[in-house]
């Protein structure tokens, strides 16, 4: 006899939801989601968590008849939340070690057995690294393109004719996709910095980066906006803030577009143009982060206000 | 037949064995380091490499040895796909091949944006999309231990450690042994690089548990690799160049007897499944064995 009970919170939008799992003996448990909105697992080296696949956990009740699993959800809280959707034996082959970590890397590393019983225990590459750890290189290793150099670099650049199709300028343009938004959509060039040190700047329309304006001017403003959106005044906006405002941007654009697609997570597939479930929780997630933006920048723009007539009085 | 490179420590001569080796094989080298790809890139295709320099014959192995800045500028002025290409899923492993430098090369990108929008994960399938179309593929591994290394060595059927005479490097490699260990890549080789001939080869060989083949230190060798060459194009003879000709007798001579798992894994037949299934594109063996892999 194997029994589900549950714990549920919400807070900010999301739903915590706690199972617990109580068996009279060790044996193998499946459970699924029945709450309406898309499963949050947790991540190992962002990779869903071992056991996860989809809205559906797949696990081992130990001796002590006693397993807990938690996800969160968009989804309203209901009950029940999940349910047991098929028992059986303990396989001693399958996620024997659901690891939380690798421990100690060499002769301790921990790879963990694939969820699915059809894959003969093998290791996955979500395996190695949840395992290992993920080899992404992190956003703010990604150069940033910034203005003084863009606008310096504007004239008369021999490259500026090259086709957009070239190696280097369409690794640019995924920087461009990860820290600006679809600039290309709107029309706006930007200078980029290759790691290489080459600097290419193809047909540009302007020469400020509205997406590195400072905080008070329209991030989406027109090509003629005037002189606080010039490169000057965006350098004393602070780094910080900037890429702040671009993210901000970037979620505001993809809920727009609809698209709700983050170029940044390395696990997408620009050609597929079927909507996953998936994409379908990013959606979701997208949602949730557009209506924290809206709190933020609310605050921020009171605040700003405040401090900038204290300025102003001390001018 | 895939073979991954790997050595944990970072400049000890992975991605200049792991193109030597591929040239004596004859194989695709893969430069899987995603975020420091340094292997020699090559011009994609007759047509770019005299547009970006009409002085180019291409025939490296023709004692013509281009300078490093000439390689350099190809190197920018390339074309075509890369492996960051291949892992954001816009091109296909295959495409990304450019055959023609002097090795068959499936170049990595060199920017770090690139990096960042590949999925790791999905370097398993490409190499595996590589090894069914032309055999033998050399995977060149980026150092440490983290997951990268761990896809490399996860779709490779044997290793070959790079480590150097140094207690750095050597505890790497133990480590990096044992990683492989973990992952079912047989140890196929150690390649013990810049030692001198007294180096300790029987001690290296006892801890890894694999033969031992020494490198030494060649500024002939550091040349041609600046200058996107194989050593055995620029210095036929060498005792670098030798040393690569017997690393890759070695490897053949495994290949031969099946006992780096001959020829690629087939798709849903991942490792351990008992029927390594040798397809064989150009040099695949055509074994089924599994067992006696080398220094399991």
């Amino acid at each position: 006899m194997v029994t589900l009970d549950w714990d549920l919170e919400r807070t900010d939008g999301v739903t915590l939801v706690e199972l617990f799992v109580a068996a009279e003996r060790e044996c193998r448990v499946r459970i699924a989601n029945r709450l309406d909105g898309a499963v949050w697992p947790p991540r190992r080296e962002g990779r869903p968590a071992a056991g996860w696949d989809g809205d559906e956990y797949a696990g081992t009740v130990p001796a002590d008849g006693r397993l807990t699993v938690g996800y969160a959800t968009p989804a309203r809280p209901a009950d029940p939340p999940a349910e047991i959707v098929s028992t059986g034996p303990p396989d001693a082959t399958v996620d024997r070690e659901q690891r939380t970590d690798g421990g100690a890397q060499g002769e301790s590393v921990a790879v963990t057995r694939g969820v699915a019983p059809e894959r003969n225990g093998d290791p996955t590459p979500d395996d190695v690294v949840r395992s290992l750890g993920d080899p992404v290189v992190p956003r703010d290793c990604v150069p940033v393109p910034d203005a003084s150099t863009e606008s310096a670099t504007t004239d008369g650049s021999p490259t500026a004719d090259e086709p957009a199709t070239t190696g280097d300028i369409d690794d640019c343009e995924r920087a461009d996709e990860l820290e600006g938004g679809p600039d290309g959509e709107l029309g706006r060039r930007r200078g980029k910095r290759c790691p290489d040190g080459d600097r290419r700047t193809e047909a540009p329309t302007r020469t400020d980066a509205s997406a590195d304006a400072p905080v008070d001017a329209p991030a989406d403003g027109p090509a003629d906006a005037p002189a606080d959106t010039s490169a000057g005044t965006a350098l004393v906006v602070p780094g910080g803030v900037r890429a702040w405002l671009r993210d901000v941007e970037r979620r505001l654009d993809d809920v727009e577009t609809g698209a709700g697609r983050k170029p940044g997570d390395g696990t997408h597939s620009p050609t597929d143009g079927t909507r996953s479930p998936t994409a379908e929780g990013r959606d979701a997630g997208l949602g949730t982060a557009v209506a924290v933006d809206r709190r933020a920048l609310s605050w921020v723009a009171r605040r700003v206000e405040r401090l900038a007539s204290r300025a102003d009085g001390v001018r | 037949m895939i073979l991954a490179v790997v050595g944990g420590k970072g400049g000890v001569g992975k991605s200049t064995v792991a193109y030597n080796l591929a040239a004596h094989l004859d194989a695709v080298v893969v430069d899987a380091d995603l975020a420091m790809a340094d292997l020699p890139a090559g011009p994609e295709s007759a047509a770019d490499r005299s547009a970006a320099d009409p002085s180019a014959d291409g025939d490296y192995g023709n004692a013509t040895v281009p300078d490093a800045n000439t390689a350099k500028r190809r190197r920018v002025e390339r074309r075509g796909p890369d492996l960051h290409d291949v892992l954001a899923g816009r091109a296909a492993p295959v495409e990304a091949v450019r055959e023609s430098g002097p090795v068959d090369i499936l170049p990595c990108g060199r920017s770090l944006a690139g990096a960042r929008a590949c999925d790791p994960t999905a370097l398993v399938d490409a190499v595996e999309g590589v090894a069914r179309e032309y055999g033998v593929v050399v995977v060149d591994c980026p150092a440490g231990l983290c997951g990268d290394v761990g896809l490399g060595l996860l779709v490779a059927e044997a290793c070959v450690l790079v480590t150097e005479p140094t207690p750095a490097a050597l505890g790497d490699a133990v480590r990096a042994r044992a990683l492989a260990r973990e992952l079912d890549a047989g140890l196929a080789a150690v390649a013990l690089n810049r030692a001198s001939a007294d180096a300790p080869t029987d001690l290296v060989a006892d801890r890894l548990g694999g033969p031992v083949t020494v490198v030494p230190d060649s500024p002939a060798l550091a040349d041609a690799q600046a200058a996107g060459c194989p050593v055995a194009a620029v210095a036929p003879g060498s005792a670098a160049s030798d040393a690569f000709a017997e690393l890759a007798t070695r490897l053949e001579s495994l290949l031969s007897r099946g006992e780096c798992g001959g020829g690629h894994r087939g798709s849903g037949s991942r490792r351990g499944s008992g029927s390594r299934g040798g397809s064989g594109g150009r040099h695949g063996s055509s074994s089924g064995s599994t067992g006696g892999r080398p220094g399991k």
